[in-house]
């Protein structure tokens, strides 16, 4: 777990949605700009890019004015966890199939959460995933990635 | 006579046997996720909406729209009994409905939670019923040029309810209209910003990308203290309120009815602001404020009925202007479009069925959340004592399943990631999160309506002023961002007297 003062915190996001707002005005320079009468695809993202530069700067600067607050404490295990689970599913839904790497996500944090042992979290995850599969794909109707089973 | 004939067409609508069986399936579930923290109206809504695909447009609303007033039912519950409020709108209904509970009247506070929110929801459909077309016709008129007067005045009021400051605001609206760049240009077709990625090309998903902000970001707070819950569980008998307790809430119900009638037009956060406001009012009015606090009755009364009186007309900017207020009013939105319906001033002319038997489904739904939320308050309340790390990853996927089910793409389960790291993350360091994704939905509009009212105009300015209904929304941008700035430099000058001292 990391704790960064409310200030750091705040500047980062601060020049995290300067460097945005500069990324999209930089990415106007291919696109057409048009005239003002009728413009062009660049016209808006280069005025919302430098809108949003000038909002963050006016955000990094009011911060600077302030002595450094209080500490935020920011994630743990858990919540770091959640979106590295979270792409590697991604990575294996398609390739393994709806069943197994649902099976294998409700697992992973079956066993990260609970105090359950190794053959329960995996019995639980299975039958958890055999059952989303039915309840989503059978009653709800969406298209879920299937395997040669289900 | 026009309404209560159309009313009646509605009736028709929303009770065929298949419509009354989704809106049952709406408040059902909005009641379960109102119950469950980490999920919400807009969690509720994005999961069922891959299944409203094969529906038509008016059941599909019909369902949807249940779960959002659902939702609102649903909150109350955990708030009374276990002072965990299930969604934003419920905190206020924590601080006299669990002391109410701890003091054994849990069954008094539910009821009237619940016959507040009945009144209320009621009311507020009566609102829906009336206003709505009067502004539709009214709306009629307006041209690309008012139409974005009108998005950027919903912008700026957004930024200044927000929960936190304008400062903090405004870049996220900012974000939230860079993002809605991305994609096809609608005039052109040329494609920005998508890094040749074709799946890119409707724009960034609005499902994952509200999944990711609330649903996930929730979850991950939660995950921040995993703790087991005590749960009060009231009897049928302990339901049975006292005549004094009906007679105590009548007076907050009406007045916070009003409250939330009002706030509902509000873009942003109204229904947790009117909770608020209404709190303050009964204490204000009272004559034993230093009870509010210690389990008083209207304390819980009225903020309910503000909660729930502010879904109605929350609805009214979406079906009438186009224009959702709240996150939530944003999915129900894309559910029209997915069907095909353009949602503004046309849509009671053109898709009478949909306006109707929505408004006819409401009177329907509400009665049906009493005679849920009552007799089964025990059985919802039961699904609290699950552990969190059960129900975390059951959330996950049950999310995981409504994004995927929308574009069949694992990319969405991505942005699902990265926009809950985001969420949580600007959560933390208190930005508010409703003005980001609201000003996604309205980004593609405001863009629009300002190239064709320019392109109309041969690039004059005046055609964003000739109008009165255009002078009228200018000088409303103009007011609040005096208001902000004299705001801003009053909260600048005391923090630094503050800090100097």
């Amino acid at each position: 777990m990391i704790a960064p003062t409310q200030r750091t915190g705040d500047m980062v996001i601060a020049g995290a949605l300067f460097c945005i707002g500069l990324i999209w005005v930089v990415g106007t320079v291919d696109m057409p700009r048009g005239e003002f009468s009728i413009p062009g695809p660049g016209f808006f993202p280069v005025v919302l890019g430098l809108a949003l530069c000038g909002a963050s700067l006016a955000l990094g600067g009011s911060i600077l004015m302030f002595r450094a607050a209080k500490r935020v404490s920011i994630g743990n295990t858990y919540i770091w966890s959640t979106p590295i689970a979270l792409i590697a599913l991604a990575i294996l839904f398609e390739r393994l199939g709806f069943v197994p790497s649902i099976a294998l996500f409700i697992g992973f944090f079956l066993r990260l959460l609970s105090d359950l042992k190794w053959v329960t979290c995996v019995v639980a995850a299975v039958a958890a995933a055999i059952g989303a599969y039915l309840f989503f794909s059978y009653l709800l109707g969406v298209s879920l990635p299937s395997t040669r089973w289900l | 006579m026009d309404t209560i004939q159309s009313l009646t067409q509605g009736m028709l609508v929303a009770l065929s046997p298949l419509n009354l069986l989704y809106c049952f399936i709406g408040v059902l579930w909005g009641t379960l996720v109102g119950i469950l923290p980490g999920i919400g109206p807009l969690g509720g809504i994005a999961l069922l909406l891959p299944m409203t695909f094969k529906m038509s447009a008016a059941s599909a609303i019909i369902m949807l729209a249940g779960i959002f007033y659902g939702a609102m039912y649903g909150g109350s519950t955990t708030s009374i009994l276990l002072n965990i409020p299930g969604e934003a709108a419920s905190i206020v209904t924590c601080i006299d409905g669990h002391q109410m509970a701890r003091k054994g009247r849990a069954g008094p506070a539910l009821v009237v939670a619940a016959l507040g929110s009945f009144v209320a929801g009621t009311i507020s459909v009566m609102a829906l019923m009336l206003f709505a077309p009067l502004l539709a016709k009214a709306m009629l008129k307006i041209g690309p040029g008012e139409e974005f007067s009108l998005i950027l005045l919903a912008l700026l009021v957004l930024s200044f309810v927000s929960r936190s400051p304008v400062l903090k605001t405004l870049p996220m609206i900012l974000l939230g209209l860079v993002i809605a760049t991305i994609g096809m240009d609608p005039f052109t077709g040329y494609m920005r910003y998508t890094m040749g990625y074709t799946g890119f090309a409707e724009g960034l998903g609005f499902v994952p990308m509200a999944i990711g902000l609330f649903g996930v970001s929730e979850i991950l707070m939660n995950l921040e203290h995993i703790t087991s819950v005590q749960v009060i569980k009231p009897t049928l008998r302990m339901l049975i309120p006292r005549w004094k307790d009906l007679r105590d809430s009548a007076t907050p119900v009406a007045r916070g009815t009003l409250i939330g009638l009002l706030f509902g037009f509000v873009p942003g956060i109204s229904h947790v602001v009117s909770t608020f406001i209404s709190y303050a009012v009964e204490k204000k009015i009272s004559g034993h404020p230093e009870e509010f606090g210690t389990g008083r009755i209207e304390g819980v009364a009225g903020p309910e009925a503000a909660n729930n009186a502010t879904t109605g007309t929350s609805l009214v900017p979406l079906l009438v202007l186009g224009i959702p207020a709240i996150p939530a009013t944003a999915l129900l939105m894309t559910a029209l479009l997915v069907h095909g319906v353009n949602p503004g001033p046309q849509l009671i002319q053109n898709h009478p069925d949909i306006f109707w038997g929505l408004i006819a489904s409401m009177y329907v739904g509400n009665i049906m959340l009493v005679i849920l939320n009552l007799p089964l308050v025990g059985l919802f309340v039961n699904l609290l004592r699950i552990r969190y790390a059960y129900l975390a990853p059951a959330i996950l996927v049950i999310s995981i399943c409504g994004v995927y089910g929308v574009n069949a793409s694992p990319v969405d389960i991505v942005l699902v990631a990265a926009f809950g790291v985001i969420g949580y993350l600007l959560r933390k360091f208190g930005f508010d999160l409703s003005p980001l994704i609201l000003a996604v939905v309205l980004g593609d509009r405001m863009e629009l309506s300002f190239r064709r009212a320019l392109a109309i105009s041969e690039g004059r300015l005046w055609i964003f002023v000739k109008s009165s209904f255009s002078q009228i929304f200018l000088a409303a941008v103009v007011i609040i961002i005096v208001l902000q700035a004299t705001a801003w430099y009053l909260g600048f000058r005391i923090r630094s007297q503050q800090e100097a001292g």
